[in-house]
């Protein structure tokens, strides 16, 4: 989470080619959450795993299935293969 | 590989080419010039004196002299290049080095990215690892209790390892990102889902 102008920004990091790109909303926003879950779900659509990462460092991530906009960080991984 | 000038005394009708004793398709001239047939003119020994010998050789009636055919062949006409043409090739060239430093520095800026993405979310323990020796190590514990330790390896693809508590390798996968995401995302990636999706990692990766 990051904090800014007294709002708390939840953040979704999206890895790409390029690294990642971030996504910020404000659980209370009802249109940033709207905005952040429509990004969640097209892309879940694209076949990418959403994991809910918090808590101290390194800790195990979560498997999300659906958009959960109280997650303080999410990072969403492109679909893998076997090489 | 066909030469105009008549060196070699074949001909094309009709898609076939012919040399003075046999009718050969495209897809076998070559083979016949390689290998023996034991016939009168030794085709097998024509390409091997066109590229490096100074002997001679015959084939049918025609006396090919050195290497002169494979010479003539590759050698290129005198490239007479004018003052335009010129400048423009040092624009395209300089345009490609242009987008060539740009593709890079792009690069290293992904890759400066996905190394912080990837520390935020190890362990100090693992972070220090990954410093030194450009891995880290987490375990797993599977429903049934079973606890299994996995090396990470700097990297893309057969990077990830089961090793036992002496850290030799027990067994090797490959899996990644379908995208050509930088090492440090792919070994984000393979972390998360060992820790979070274990069974769909197994069942995915391929595994030595």
């Amino acid at each position: 989470m990051e904090t800014t102008k007294e709002t708390i920004k939840h953040v979704m990091s999206v890895i790409g080619i390029n690294g990642d790109s971030k996504f910020m909303w404000d659980p209370e926003n009802e249109t940033e959450v709207a905005a952040a879950r429509a990004q969640f779900d097209a892309l879940k659509k694209k076949g990418y795993l959403a994991y809910k990462v918090e808590g101290e460092k390194g800790k195990k991530g979560e498997l999300l299935r659906e958009f959960d906009p109280t997650s303080g960080r999410i990072i969403m991984a492109p679909a893998v293969a076997g090489g | 590989m066909w030469h105009t000038g008549g060196l070699i005394g074949l001909s094309a009708f009709g898609g076939k080419y012919v040399d003075n004793s046999t009718c050969l398709t495209v897809g076998n001239i070559w083979t016949n010039w390689n290998i023996g047939y034991g016939t009168a003119y030794s085709k097998n020994s024509v390409w091997p004196i066109w590229c490096g010998s100074t002997a001679t050789a015959t084939t049918a009636n025609i006396i090919i002299t050195n290497n002169v055919v494979w010479d003539t062949w590759v050698t290129l006409a005198p490239c007479v290049v004018t003052a335009e043409q010129a400048e423009r090739n040092r624009k395209v060239d300089e345009e490609a080095r242009k987008q060539q430093a740009e593709r890079d520095r792009l690069r290293r800026e992904a890759d400066a990215t996905a190394e912080r993405l990837l520390l935020e979310h190890l362990t100090p323990e693992q972070q220090e690892t990954y410093k030194q020796r450009g891995c880290f190590y987490l375990k797993t514990h599977s429903a049934d209790g079973i606890e299994k330790r996995y090396r990470i390896d700097r990297g893309r693809s057969r990077n990830v390892r089961l090793v036992d508590e002496r850290d030799q390798v027990l067994r090797n996968y490959c899996i990644h990102p379908r995208e050509m995401v930088p090492d440090a995302d792919t070994m984000l990636v393979q972390k998360l889902m060992l820790e979070a999706a274990e069974p769909e990692f197994l069942r995915i990766a391929n595994a030595s």
